[in-house]
Formats: structure tokens, sequence, C-alpha cells
């Protein structure tokens, strides 16, 4: 922008025109270059070659300083300075260039044909000791300015320093590439950064990206000489070279007219059709903008001939205004200068180069270059000497072989006529073969094959380098001068390998795709790809033509080489998982089928049986007796339920009995370790408790209870056996329930603010009671299975165990006897909490309309909105069934440590005892959790429960067993 | 005993049928070994072991590399410089390895000799010890089975040793050299075995346990009679103190039996002794093969 400003400033100011020009040229002398060239040739096989080159230069830092108008100071200039390069090259290459068909033989393809991926190679002006850092950097530096994973090529298994058998390179050269990097526009953005118009003019702008993308080969370059720190020699300064090398193929627009040769005519093409941009003028910034349009030598000559024969026919076609013809094809714009080339080594005659001077386009006069053949013409394309391919051999995992074979081509005989001047007919062939270290090349296995005849190695290999890999260190490099005799036919080197082994995180997320080996480079250092074009004063300012004229060896890339490695499988971890976990499912989930089917089919057996022979007579009666002496029915011993049982039910089978009583007794001296599974209810053990212990009438606490009982739908057994009574007996204890109740809450309460926490407060009465220390001995004491008191014969026991359980279960839906409940309970909030001590609350309760139903589904959120304090754990006050809602509305599992320990009073059909029981205790959890797959799986609620009290007073429950 | 030997090897021509038949056997394999490919089985021929691995080593040497570098060869650099030069000769239409199965073909019939020779040995201890017992009429009697001809059979038709003789490893060479310090220390030959020990243990790591019964059988002797024999012995001295023929077998029974008993620190001193001076001339030998490629350092990083 600095200097069309300046321009400006001398157009308006100076108003002298001739000495601007002059000035400009002075300046120039010294100062930044940058040019931009365009090439474009027609391919054999009806594509185009579109090459763009852009250089700019600036002088050395002594003489012209550090400031610089042109050249990308903060990226290259920087780097330059930073890592000492003294040449680097970095390429992004999608496709592959096909030697036969595009050339092989020209600096174009020798230089700017790449291999797919990306290659960077450099080297440094640093000491020895110091290159390999300066390379890690560097490609960490260059990874950031072009988007891409160079910082892969920093590991010091993806580089290699080549020894003379890449570029004649010394000591201080760095090579890596990175073959399956994939290349986008956004690698293709910061490298046209690097010039001073972008892609907003000059020849830049005909980037269009989805035109150049969709090409056959797309090689982007970015070559990069800097004679900052040589201490001799000409000082040229930095040197940026950027190219950007595109195969397109043109849209034939239909003219595919059948020609009496049986050849079809060339497709034309223009600039915008290639393109689908046109240019308009020059970059302001470029000392030089041209466009070329080069005719191979074979073309040219074929053209020739053409002309020749057509001469009698067509003597003159008459060019169209504005356009240009030549004999095979007209150009839509007449080019400014024809450039010819002398002394060409190819026998095929010289190539033509046309030129077209950007400087006389502008934005109105847009530069339209079209090229229309008027014959169809085929040639061939000079191509290297040998055309190499690489492939490999031998199949499986373990090991193979790198096969490199060269076939000659047509013209390399030629060459080597031409070449048997010389003292010695040979052909130089440099191989340069970078091999990733899990490839173990075996090198003395190297053997060579001409004219497929083996060879002994020495007799051919002029000169062999090798620095072969180290195991996840390096990769190895293998660099081979062969000295092929002149009229060989076919050369080819065979190599075996064996494969290695990753370590699991060195495999690429696709690794079964395989691994790729870099391609080789193949280089003739006696044939060198130069375009000498004639000279004139003016040629010597393109870059492009000197760097065509530059003596270069002739190269090529190899195929890169996929090789399948052995790549890790994880379905072996996955099947041992499967099955530990199928045979832990079926283990468990039978286990506990076995256990709980079977019991409750035999229950479901029992009472029906006893339901239909003997009727309720028995039963009632000794519940009547029960309640008539007062006290908790006590359970007789276990002989005594078993003959108890068997004669209220005399068709209770003998071997049932025996079981129950097996299992029973087992449950008595339960084993330490075991869960209760062995409980058939749903994990709800339910306790007897010695009235004595409770100091107060618990007969009455479980009458809200009894309700919940009624609402046991899924358990018809159970209901169908207690339907009758219940009503009776709630009905009869409903004035005294809430009253006892709240008595025992009281209780509790104080024992919880005694600061014991979720401890219930009636194991603390009992506690205090029993004048026992209790130590949380629920806790450490080992979960003891629950047999069966349930079952002992009566069915008492069970009814208690399934109002529990329906307390628990959140699903609860009985509204029914809750409004009963209310109905009883309804004479106020206020009565209910003077029982509990908390009158002061009463207010509030008031203020917020809370009724006795309302508070029955109040959380402890709601409590805590309310002014009642927390301490008071005011959930754990209300009765079983208003717990069961409340802990149902909120979670049904993570509950089990609120309700450590709860105290139920149940009412037993005859005589009322209590019962305690826990949601789980805490050495229980593990069990919890595990059951709660179990019991899923057998479609059941995740409860467990056990009672403390129980462990606690298991000397209780063995009498009452 | 050499002429009973002798006898008894006349007696029994199946050892050698054997042994031959082992090694013709092992020939035939050899000149057709593509189909069986056992070089690449990495059970046959460890990176250790490979011949490959060797050759590439020589390879590596001969191209005035380490043979170390490239992480391929991790063997002994005297095993590179005895069969290298074998891994690069090859005949006319012959593949390379021929040269080397040879050799291994060799080193296993040797070792199977080796072995035999001391089973002999051992027999002949425990003859002589049966001899001062005076049991006589036990020697003569028994058909004692010749352990070292079974042994070494045993070791020639073994498809272990067969299948890496065959797959291109240096294995048989190992067990020669351990072979040849089990014998050197059963025959008493001090400096045998202690290059045996030393050789085995620098070829590859784990012979140098061998260090525990190469001490026992130098300390105590071939074949140590039991004491309770001895024992048994002195008491039946007087018993058959008249039936025994001479009075010079008297003596030497009176005057032996304290001997074997004892562990005779000797020859285990010289053992130490000369496995030093063995330790210091392999050490030396690799030295000067690997010299030019990074010393003994770099030996005993592989």
């Amino acid at each position: 922008m600095a200097l069309p400003r300046w321009m400006i400033f001398l157009l308006l100011f100076l108003l002298c025109f001739v000495s601007k020009s002059v000035e400009e040229k002075e300046e120039h002398e010294e100062q930044e270059e940058f040019s931009e060239e365009l090439l474009l040739r027609p391919l054999p096989d009806r594509k185009v070659l579109a090459h763009f080159h852009f250089q700019s230069r600036v002088p050395p830092t002594e003489t012209y300083g550090r400031h610089h108008h042109l050249f990308p100071k903060p990226a290259i200039y920087q780097l330059v300075h930073k890592f000492r390069i003294r040449e680097m090259e970095l390429s992004f290459t999608q496709g592959r260039w096909s030697y036969e068909r595009w050339g092989g033989y020209d600096p174009i393809s020798s230089n700017n044909a790449k291999p797919p991926g990306v290659e960077l190679w450099a080297a440094f002006d640093v000491p020895k000791h110091q290159v390999d850092a300066s390379w890690k950097n560097l490609s960490h530096a260059l990874s950031g300015l072009f988007c891409s994973s160079i910082n892969f090529l920093e590991s010091s298994t993806a580089y290699s320093a080549p020894d003379g058998g890449f570029r004649s390179s010394t000591g201080n050269m760095r090579y890596g590439t990175l073959p399956r990097e994939a290349v986008c526009t956004e690698n293709l953005t910061p490298w046209l950064k690097l010039l001073p118009c972008r892609d907003k003019a000059g020849l830049s702008a005909l980037m269009d990206r989805p035109s150049i993308y969709r090409g056959y080969y797309h090689s982007q370059r970015l070559h990069l000489t800097s004679t900052e720190f040589d201490s001799t020699g000409l000082k040229t300064g930095i040197v940026l070279e950027q190219t950007l090398t595109v195969v397109l193929k043109p849209n034939a627009p239909g003219n595919n007219m059948g020609y009496s040769s049986g050849s079809i005519l060339q497709p034309s093409w223009s600039l915008s059709s290639l393109f689908g941009k046109k240019v308009g003028g020059k970059c302001l910034l470029a000392n030089s903008s041209s466009v070329y349009i080069q005719l191979e030598g074979a073309l040219f000559s074929e053209l020739n001939n053409i002309q020749k024969e057509n001469e009698r026919y067509n003597n003159d076609d008459l060019a169209l205004k504005g356009s240009w013809s030549s004999p095979g094809f007209e150009l839509s714009v007449s080019p400014d200068r024809m450039i010819k080339e002398l002394n060409s080594l190819h026998e095929d005659g010289p190539s033509v180069l046309y030129e077209f001077l950007m400087e006389n386009y502008s934005d109105s006069k847009l530069f339209e270059l079209g090229f229309t053949w008027k014959f169809p013409v085929v040639w061939s394309c000079p191509r290297a000497p040998l055309h190499s391919s690489r492939f490999l051999m031998g199949s499986g995992n373990e090991r193979g072989a790198i096969a490199l074979s060269l076939i000659s081509t047509k013209q390399s005989e030629a060459f080597q006529i031409a070449d048997i001047n010389g003292e010695r007919c040979s052909l130089q062939v440099d191989v340069f073969q970078v091999v990733p270290w899990y490839v173990k090349v075996y090198y003395h296995t190297l053997q060579v094959f001409v004219d497929e005849q083996p060879q002994s190695v020495p007799d051919v290999i002029k000169k062999m380098h090798v620095s072969p890999s180290e195991d996840k260190v390096s990769p190895g490099v293998m660099e081979v001068v062969l000295n092929l005799p002149c009229g060989v036919k076919s050369a080819a080197l065979t190599i075996e390998f064996d494969k290695g082994f990753l370590h699991i995180d060195e495999y690429p997320p696709d690794a079964n795709q395989g691994f790729d080996i870099p391609s080789a480079v193949i280089s003739f250092p006696e044939f060198q790809a130069s375009l000498n074009f004639l000279e004139d004063a003016s040629s010597n300012r393109s870059p492009l033509l000197s760097k065509l004229k530059e003596r270069s060896p002739v190269l090529s890339y190899t195929e890169i080489l996929l090789v399948p490695l052995t790549t890790p499988d994880f379905s072996m971890p996955y099947n041992v998982i499967t099955i530990t976990c199928t045979v832990f499912a079926l283990y468990f989930g039978s286990l506990l089928n076995v256990l709980r089917r079977r019991v409750g089919e035999e229950e479901r057996l029992l009472k029906s049986k006893a339901a239909k022979k003997n009727g309720r007579l028995p039963l009632l009666l000794s519940k009547l007796s029960a309640k008539l002496r007062g006290r908790p029915w006590e359970p007789p011993q276990s002989s005594s339920s078993s003959s108890s049982s068997s004669s209220s039910s005399s068709l209770i089978s003998y071997k049932l009995l025996i079981k129950i009583v097996l299992v029973a007794g087992v449950a008595a001296v339960p084993p330490p370790s075991m869960p209760p599974f062995t409980d058939p209810m749903p994990f709800m053990t339910s306790t007897k408790l010695h009235r004595g212990d409770l100091g107060f009438p618990v007969d009455c606490l479980l009458h809200s209870s009894m309700s919940n009982r009624q609402r046991q739908d899924d358990d018809k057994w159970q209901h169908d056996l207690y339907k009758d009574d219940e009503p009776q007996v709630s009905n009869r204890r409903i004035g005294t329930k809430d009253l006892r109740f709240k008595l025992q809450k009281k209780s509790i309460q104080k024992a919880i603010q005694s600061g014991i926490g979720n401890v219930s407060g009636v194991r603390d009465l009992r506690e205090k009671l029993s004048g026992t220390i209790y130590s949380q001995s629920g806790n450490t004491d080992p979960p003891k299975p629950k047999p069966k008191p349930v079952l002992e014969g009566s069915k008492r026991a069970r009814t208690s165990a399934i109002t529990s359980r329906a307390s628990i279960n959140a699903h609860i839906d009985a509204p029914e006897p809750e409004t009963k409940r209310v109905a009883s309970s309804a004479e106020s909030v206020d009565s209910f909490l003077q029982s509990l001590g908390l009158e002061k609350y009463s207010i509030t309760f008031q203020a917020e309309e809370v009724d006795m139903t309302a508070l029955l589904h109040m959380t402890d959120g709601d409590l805590k909105a309310l002014g009642v304090p927390m301490a008071l754990n005011f959930s754990s006050l209300f009765p079983p069934k208003i717990r069961a809602i409340y802990h149902g509305k909120k979670s049904h599992t993570s509950t089990t440590s609120i309700i450590n320990q709860q105290k139920y009073s149940l009412h037993y059909p005859v005589v009322p005892f209590p019962v305690s029981f826990l949601f789980c205790d805490p050495p229980l959890q593990k069990c919890m959790t595990f059951s709660n797959g179990a019991i899923s799986m057998a479609n059941m609620v995740a409860v467990i429960a056990i009672s403390s009290d129980y462990l606690s007073n298991r000397r209780h429950v063995q009498w009452q067993l | 005993m050499e002429e009973k030997e002798s006898e008894r090897l006349k007696k029994k021509p199946w050892f050698w049928s054997l042994a031959f038949a082992s090694v013709i056997f092992r020939l035939i394999l050899i000149l057709f070994p593509n189909n069986l490919n056992l070089a690449s089985r990495p059970e046959v021929s460890t990176p250790l072991t490979s011949l490959r691995r060797l050759a590439e080593g020589y390879w590596l040497k001969q191209a005035s590399m380490s043979p170390y570098a490239g992480s391929m060869f991790h063997g002994s650099p005297l095993l590179l410089s005895i069969l290298g030069p074998l891994t690069v000769k090859r005949f006319e239409g012959q593949p390379s390895h021929i040269l080397c199965s040879l050799v291994s073909v060799i080193a296993d019939f040797v070792t199977a000799m080796f072995i035999r020779l001391t089973g002999l040995n051992l027999q002949r201890a425990y003859n002589q010890s049966l001899k001062s017992l005076g049991l006589f009429r036990l020697l003569e009697n028994s058909e004692i089975v010749s352990c070292g001809d079974i042994a070494a059979l045993v070791y020639l038709w073994s498809p272990f040793t067969i299948i890496s003789c065959v797959g291109l490893s240096t294995s048989p060479i190992e067990n020669l050299v351990v072979m040849l310090c089990l014998y050197g220390a059963c025959t008493r030959q001090v400096p045998l075995a202690a290059f045996g020990w030393v050789v085995a243990t620098h070829l590859s790591l784990y012979p140098a346990i061998l260090i525990v019964p190469v001490t026992l059988l130098l300390g105590y002797g071939p074949d140590t009679p039991p004491r309770k024999l001895l024992l048994q012995r002195n008491s039946c001295k007087f018993g058959d103190a008249q039936s025994s023929d001479s009075s010079f077998q008297d003596k030497e029974l009176t005057n032996q039996p304290v001997q074997p008993i004892f562990f005779s620190w000797k020859p285990v001193v010289y053992f130490f002794l000369w496995a030093l001076m063995w330790a210091l001339y392999v050490l030396v030998l690799c030295g000067i093969s690997v010299k030019d490629y990074g010393g003994l350092r770099e030996m005993f990083n592989r």
C-alpha cells in the first residue's frame, strides 16, 4: 500500500512522468521485488497445466535494513532469521503427478511435481547439534503458519537427515513428509496471505477455490532461499518463491468432431473456462506480471508438420480481429512476444513460449485468453529416462518386501545414445528412500535385478548409504546410487522387511487403513531439466524463465505405499466384559429368582389352602386371644409355631414345613457375610419387637399402617386375607390413634433433638430403656439374612412385611384411606403441632393456610420456606404413610440414608406389635445397589430393608423363631 | 571299563544308526526349507537367536556401521564374526542359509556326543562307587542302561532341537556351549567348564545360573555316592572282609570313605579363576571386534 501511495504522491506533486519511471527503476535495483507469472501449457491428455509463479525478493539485511514493504516480514523474514534457514521448501499436494502423461523431463515436473501430502525439507545454517532443535521449532512454526499438522514432523521418527541422496544435501538438512495430510483451502489462504496482493488483484485473482481444487493435481509450494547467513559469495537476500501448480481439465464444449485421422480435437479453453474468472490487470505491486503459454517441443514440431501438410488447403486462415492465429491453434489475444527455446536437448525440437504482458490490461480491459485448437494433435511429453514405480510384495502381517522397478521409456534410449559419447556408458540413478521404523528393513536382503536378471549388488550399486531405523527413535534412510548399464530395459530393487509392532497409543485413529511409506525420490543427476530460452534483454527479468533455465536434475517421486500392520483388536476385553457381566447377571438373577419365586409360590399355595380349608376362624381366634391379652403376641418357639401352623392348616405339607423351619433356623444363625437375599419378600425385613422394649403401648400406633395395608392391590393374597377385619380395627381405633401416634412422635422428636440426627428416636428410646450402649451396631454388623419370620406358618409377619413394602413403595395410589385419615385428623393442624411441641409454628401454618392434607404433601423445602427449623427433621415426624408419600415424591432410592432407621408401628391382625425396619444400613449399601439391578431384573422395586433393631435384638428374634 | 563300553557299543549299533538318522533327517529338512518357513517363526528364531538378524548385523558391520545400529541385531559380536561370513557366502544355485544350517547340524551332533560322553562319565563314576562298595556282582549282573546314549538320542530327536536347528537359529551353538560346560564339569576339566560357562553366559544370559550345578559338580565330583551307601558299606565292611578278593580292595575301602563326602574347594577355586580369565578373554575379543563401532558399551546396551 505504501508504494501506490507514493506513486500517487509523485503523480500529483511532481508531475514528471518520465523521471518517475526512471526513478522507479533505479529504486527497484535495491528494493524488494515481486513478480507474478502464470504459465499455461496444454497437456497431451486433453488437460491444461497452470503454473502460477510468484517470487518476492528482499535484499540482504545489511544493505537494505529491516524495513519491508512487500516481503512478508512476520511470517517469513522472522522465520528465516530465527531458525537461520538457508533453504527451505514446503509443499502441499493433492493428487499424483502423472509422469508419463504430464511430463517428467522438464523443470516444472522436476521441481513442482511433489508427493501427495506435505513435504518439507530445510537446510539450516546452524551447528550440527542444533539442527534438530531448529527443525522441530521450524515445523511447529510452519504448522501454525499454514494451518496444517506439520508439527507431526517434529517427532524424530518422522524426519530424516539425508546425506547426499536428496538434492545433494549437506548434513544440515532435514527432510520429512506427511503422506496422509489432506490439503485444503485453509492451507491455501495463509499461503496467499504471503502475497502482497493476496488474491485480490493480479494473477492470483484467478485462484478460484472450487476450480483449483477440482483439478486433477494441485500442488502448492513455497520455496525459500536465503543468503543472509552466507559469509561468502553473492548476497541476494531472501528469495521467496511461491508456486501453485494445477492440472485442470477444460470443459469441452461439444466440439468432439471426428477427424479423418480418428483422433479427437483437443478441447479448447480459455482462462475464464478454466478458472471461472478473468484477470483484470496486474498486481500493482508487482514488478513484472505476465502470462505464458508453453508449447512443448513435440507439440510444436507436430504443429509445424501439420502446417506444412495443410498449407495448400488453407493457405490463409485469416485471423479474426483481435485474435492471433498460429498454424494449429488460435489465440484470442495476440501474444506480445514469442520466445523459442535454444539448443534443446530434446530431439523433438525446441519448445515455444508465448508471452502476454499483463501491464497492458486493467479492470476495464480484462485479459481473456482463449486457446482454440484447429486440428487434432497427438503428441507426447518429454519423459524421464526411466519410469519408476514402487510396490509391495509378500503377504500377511508379518513381513513383506518393497520393490522399486525402473522401466526405461523410449526417450531414454535416445538419451543413452547421446550419452555413449562419454567415456563410460552408464545411467546413474539416485534413490532416496525413507522408511518408518515400524517397517524394519533388512538391508542385507537388497537385491538388484537388471533386465530381470539378478545382479550382484556391488556391480550395480555404486554407493549406498544406509542409516538403519531405530525402534521408536528414527526412521530408516536408504540412499542408493545405482549405476545401470545404458541399454537397460528394466531394473528392479527389492528389499525385505519385517513389520513391527506399535504401542497401542501410537496407532492413528484409522489404524486399519494401513500405514504409509513415504515416496521414494528418484533422481537422474546426469540429466538436467532446463529450458534455455532465447536470451533477450527483458527475459532476464522474468524469474519464471530464469527458473526454467536453471539446471536441475530430473527428479521423480514414486507412489506412496500403504502397508497394513497388525492393528489392536479390542474385541477381546469387550468379550470378557460381556461374558463376565452375563455370568454375573445369570448367576445372581437366577439365584434371586429361585429364592423369591419358589417361596412366593409356596406362600400362595399355603395361603389359598389355609383360606379354603380352614377358613379364617382359627386365625381370628388366635388374633382375638392375643388382643384380649393386651400384650403383643409373643411368638411361640419355632417348633410350636410349626406345630401350630400345622394344626391351623393341616394340609400344609410336611416337606414345606421342614423347609420353612430350616430356612428360619439358618436365618436365626445367619452367616456373617451373607447379604439378606434369602428374604422371600422384597428385601424387607420385619421384626417383631418385644413390647417391653418400647415403653408405651404400641398396639394402636400401628393404626395408620393399617390403612396403608388396605391399599395393597398388588398383593392380592394379603389383601384377601385381611380385607375383612381391617376396617373394623381401624374404625375402632380411629379415635385414639392420632393421640398415641403423636405421643410416640414426641418421644422421637426428643431423641432427634438430642443430636442424634438421622438415627430414629425409637431406637434410642429403646436404647435408653434397655440400658445397652447402642453404637451404630447396625452399620458394623453384617447384614443378616432375613429368613421368614414372615412365613412361620402364620401370616402375621408377612402382613407387616407387605405393609412396610407398601409404605416404602412410592406407588401408593390410594387417596381414599388418606382422606379418611385426614378426616379423622382433620381437627386441626394445631393440635398436631401441639402434640409435637411445635405450637409456636401453628400461626405460621395458619397463615399459610396449611391444613392437614397440605401438610402431608409438604416436603422439607416447603417446611423450610415456612420457617420451621430443619433441625427437627420434620419429615421424620410424619406417620409412616406420610413418610412413604413423602419419599415417594422425592425419589425412590436415594432416600435410604435419610430414613436410616424408622420406627413403624404396624398393626398386627391380632396383637399389635412394633415392627421396625429401615431401608438400608450403610453396610448394606452395597447389597442395596447391587440388588437394584437384580430386582429390576425381576421387575421389582428396588428396596432393601433390614432392621437394625432386629440386629440389635437378635435375641428376641431367635426367641421368636 | 573302556573295553566293556566298546563291547556295549558294538552290542548297540542302534545308537549310532539313530544318531545318524537324525542328522540325515535334519539335512533333508534343510534342503526343503521353503515349505516349512520355520526361520520366520518367532517361536523358533527369537530376535536374539535369529540368524537373519545376525546376517543383517554382519551386513551393517561390513558396511562399516555398528552391527547394533538399527535395533536389529542383539547377539554377540563373536557369533557375528564366526557365523557372519557364512551368511554371505552362497553356493551356486543354493540358498545362502545352507552353510549356517550345516553348522548348526554339526553343532547339534557334537552336543549329542558331549551328552553321551557325559553320560558315560557319570556311569563310570557310578560303577566306581559300586566297585568301591564291593558290589561287583551287581555291576556285572545288572544290565545298566546307558543313560548317556539315551539322553543324546533324546536330544537329537527332540522336535524342539530339530526345529531350532532347521529354523535358522543360533540356539544349537548355545546348546553346544552349555553342554561343553557341563561336560567339563563332569570330567573335572576346569578350564573347559569355565570356558563353556563363560561363553554360554555371553551368548545368552540365562546359563549364568549353571554356576550352581557346575560348582557342586566340581566340588563333590561327578557322582557323589550317597552318604547312606557309604555308611552301609562301612557297616558291611566287617562282614564282607573275608569275602573280598584282595587286601588291596580292603585297603581302598578303608581309605576312601572320607574323601567324597567333603566338598573339595580346589577345583571350584580353579573354576572361578579360569572363568575370570575366559571372561576377560571373551571381552577382549568382543572389544576388538566392535572396536570401530562404538566399543563394548554399545554391545552391552543391546
